[in-house]
């Protein structure tokens, strides 16, 4: 017999159509997706690029189930999200970060940034970043220290003892374009940075099964990192090849990481195709901008988190078009 | 609408006698307070002038920067904010001047000393809003990727625009904006020195 | 007169930073240490209580039409007096607060408690009510700072403890220096600090009306 007194309605808006997929699906693709990129870094860094993943992905859950418990709210942590932002701020963060201060960043990231805000779906900033950008802040010393790839760290170990230098991109800030790693080094990620950033190839691996997937949409990846290869291409210096400052513009630095996996954050990037274009548009003039013309050698962290300012305005003057609608009443619902 | 002029006398009266009574207050509290900010405030400069000249050097008062000179030092990126004679022993020893040019983060204010050979005899920074824990490190002196305090290498230095970070001056890793921006300045000083003849 | 009831409102349920959000850039700008934290906050102190009684003592003849330009002149005054006082005689303080002390002329809090108590009120409540309210402001002051500083340096009391002159002490080290969150002693912190500082504030407030009800 039907327990009509308890009995759930749910009322939703249309379309009415049911689907596998909810956050805990898309969140467990996202993670799968970053799968190659860890293994690569871990190839590069040794064990302890894998050390400070899974540091960074326990604090994550431990201050969002803290919080939640605290604020007496439902546990959201069997979503996963929490695990993605942590994977994706190890990602970003150098290799020989003390294991304290990416618990510091976690807090910030998953307390400050998302939950404070109303948690998952409520942010406006994407939380990896934030946190990222607050520990430059905070420990510029530590996040500027690059290790030098196939210097394999001791667990724990401590970052004064290994061997640090300099990034590509800082490399091409300076000028000293003889100095680069090749173009083969770059792509597969032999080379110093971020944890998560090192090889192009294993995270466009990443991007096509998203993509593939429907996770994401091509529209932001592809319009920023077009964007920094034609900026890059039409205003290469002079002592370069103008292709190879291309190459050596969209393999290096963070690039690929931001576009792929933070620049397509849904809760932080427009809802519609155009918007999600002119997003990522905006993503690629800005990093260009700021590695060019800024005191930083790399934007990408920074642009995606001024891009996030603008996704309102975005969703605002584009919005999305009826579910269903007659082609004409699309046409009005879009120049309103 | 119609003013009656009783109501302007007492609105701009009343205002007026408010205003005379704090400006009389105020006179009285810079009578007190006036010779000793001016001698605070000449004991700082003092101070930091005597942190980049030899020892036993007198300074005279402010001078004036001329127009050549002021050119010269924004020829090369920076600019003469104060500038002072230095005499030891009686006999002239160049000048010490306050320039400021830009670091990473914003401008960066620096005293420099410059002998009468025309040679740095020192660099300090006065303020500045450089990166805490990186641009600090040039600012605060710490040794630079060859071992030595960042700053004291420019003693002894001369020769306005010869002076180039990562050729004759050695930065501090990841704070080499800063280190450039320190030697921006040192150079317009050596400029303006120049100028002075 | 009250005085219990009045430091309870500046203290508390009137507090100028925390209720009725006044004088927040001073409070942003300058709560990076424990020693700007007090110097500003007793500055202010002085200056409201000052310009409280005078204004309070002016009111029957200040006209109404001119009496915000009557009371900026009295404030700007007692802000000009306090200036000069500190340049000559604690100059430490001077200079680590530096443009914030003539700032004080347009914080809110001043010309809010002239024109919302003094000129309608006694000159010995508006004494009081400029004490009780600087209180209230050097309190939060001090709170943000213990707090920026702790977190943000790992130190506590800097400029004024551990040793050396005033102004350069390096304070009580209680975090080693490697582990503060540099970030809380930006002006993002401010923001940060007084936001959660905010926060509690109203779910302490909310708590307590909720109980009065309750036991009504």
């Amino acid at each position: 017999m039907t327990d009509y007194k308890n009995l759930k309605l749910i009322a939703s808006s249309s379309p009415h159509i049911r689907s596998n997929e909810d956050t805990r699906s898309i969140m467990l693709d996202v993670i799968i997706a970053m799968l190659p990129a860890l293994g690569m870094s871990i190839y590069v860094f040794g064990i302890q690029a894998l050390v400070l993943t899974l540091i960074s992905v326990a604090s994550c859950l431990f201050w969002e189930w803290g919080y939640r418990k605290l604020m007496k709210k439902s546990s959201s942590i069997g979503d996963l999200s929490a695990v993605v932002t942590g994977m994706l701020l190890a990602f970003v963060c150098p290799v020989s970060l003390p294991w304290w201060a990416i618990v510091i960043g976690a807090f910030f990231s998953i307390v400050v940034v998302k939950q404070l805000y109303g948690g998952i779906g409520c942010n406006f900033l994407n939380p990896a970043l934030a946190g990222r950008a607050i520990l430059v802040a905070s420990y510029a010393s530590f996040m500027t220290q690059w290790v030098t790839p196939a210097e394999k760290l001791p667990i724990f170990g401590s970052a004064a003892d290994v061997t640090t230098g300099s990034t590509p991109l800082a490399l091409m800030k300076d000028g000293a374009f003889n100095e680069l790693p090749t173009i083969r080094e770059m792509f597969l990620g032999t080379i110093g940075g971020s944890l998560g950033e090192v090889s192009a190839l294993a995270l466009l691996l990443g991007g096509i099964y998203l993509i593939i997937r429907k996770v994401i949409s091509w529209q932001i990846p592809v319009a920023y990192i077009a964007t920094v290869a034609v900026v890059s291409l039409i205003s290469a210096p002079a002592n370069i090849g103008a292709v190879d400052y291309m190459l050596y513009s969209v393999l290096g630095g963070g690039l690929m990481l931001g576009a792929i996996f933070m620049a397509t954050d849904y809760a932080t990037s427009p809802v519609t195709k155009p918007g999600q274009l002119i997003f990522g548009i905006g993503c690629g003039l800005l990093t260009v901008f700021i590695r060019r013309f800024g005191s930083y050698p790399e934007g990408v962290c920074y642009s995606i988190l001024i891009m996030n300012c603008c996704t309102w305005l975005l969703d605002k003057y584009i919005k999305p078009t009826i579910y269903g609608a007659p082609k004409k009443e699309k046409k009005e619902a879009a120049a309103k | 609408m119609k003013i009656s002029p009783k109501f302007v006398l007492k609105v701009a009266g009343t205002l007026t006698i408010i205003a005379l009574v704090t400006a009389a207050l105020l006179g009285l509290v810079d009578g007190v307070t006036r010779d000793k900010i001016a001698e605070i405030e000449a004991e700082k400069t003092r101070v930091a002038m005597s942190a980049v000249t030899p020892a036993g050097s007198e300074f005279t008062d402010a001078l004036d920067i001329s127009d050549s000179v002021a050119a010269a030092a924004s020829a090369q990126g920076g600019k003469v904010v104060e500038l002072y004679g230095v005499t030891k022993d009686g006999v002239e020893a160049g000048c010490v001047m306050k320039i400021t040019a830009s670091g990473s983060q914003g401008t960066i204010v620096m005293m420099v000393g410059v002998d009468a050979n025309k040679a740095i005899t020192g660099i300090s920074v006065v303020s500045h809003a450089e990166t805490s824990g990186i641009g600090t490190k040039v600012v605060g002196n710490d040794l630079n990727d060859a071992g030595v305090p960042v700053l004291d290498q420019f003693v002894g230095m001369s020769g306005s625009g010869t002076l180039v970070v990562k050729k004759n001056i050695t930065p501090i890793t990841t704070a080499t904006v800063t280190t450039k921006g320190i030697t921006t300045g040192a150079n317009a000083a050596l400029a303006a020195a120049e100028a002075l003849g | 007169m009250n005085f219990g009831k009045q430091l309870k409102e500046g203290l508390i349920s009137q507090n100028p930073v925390l209720v009725q959000l006044l004088g927040m850039c001073s409070t942003l700008a300058i709560t990076t240490s424990f020693f700007n934290g007090l110097g500003m906050g007793i500055s202010v102190l002085v200056i409201l209580t000052l310009s409280n009684i005078f204004i309070s003592l002016l009111r029957k003849i200040i006209p109404n039409e001119v009496r915000i330009a009557c009371y900026i002149v009295v404030i700007a005054g007692f802000v000009t007096c306090v200036d000069l006082i500190l340049k000559a005689f604690v100059p430490a303080l001077s200079n680590s607060l530096g443009v914030f002390i003539p700032l004080i002329v347009v914080n809110c809090i001043i010309l809010g408690r002239a024109e919302a108590f003094a000129s309608k009120n006694s000159v010995a409540a508006s004494a009081v009510d400029g004490i009780c309210q600087g209180i209230g402001y050097t309190l939060v002051l001090v709170i943000m700072c213990v707090f920026r500083e702790l977190l943000g340096s790992g130190t506590f009391g800097a400029g004024l403890l551990g040793g050396g002159e005033l102004g350069a002490a390096p304070g009580l080290r209680i975090i080693p220096e490697q582990f503060g969150i540099k970030i809380l002693t930006m002006p993002v912190g401010g923001f940060l600090t007084l936001g959660a500082l905010i926060a509690a504030m109203q779910w302490a407030l909310t708590k307590a009306n909720n109980k009065k009800k309750e036991a009504k």
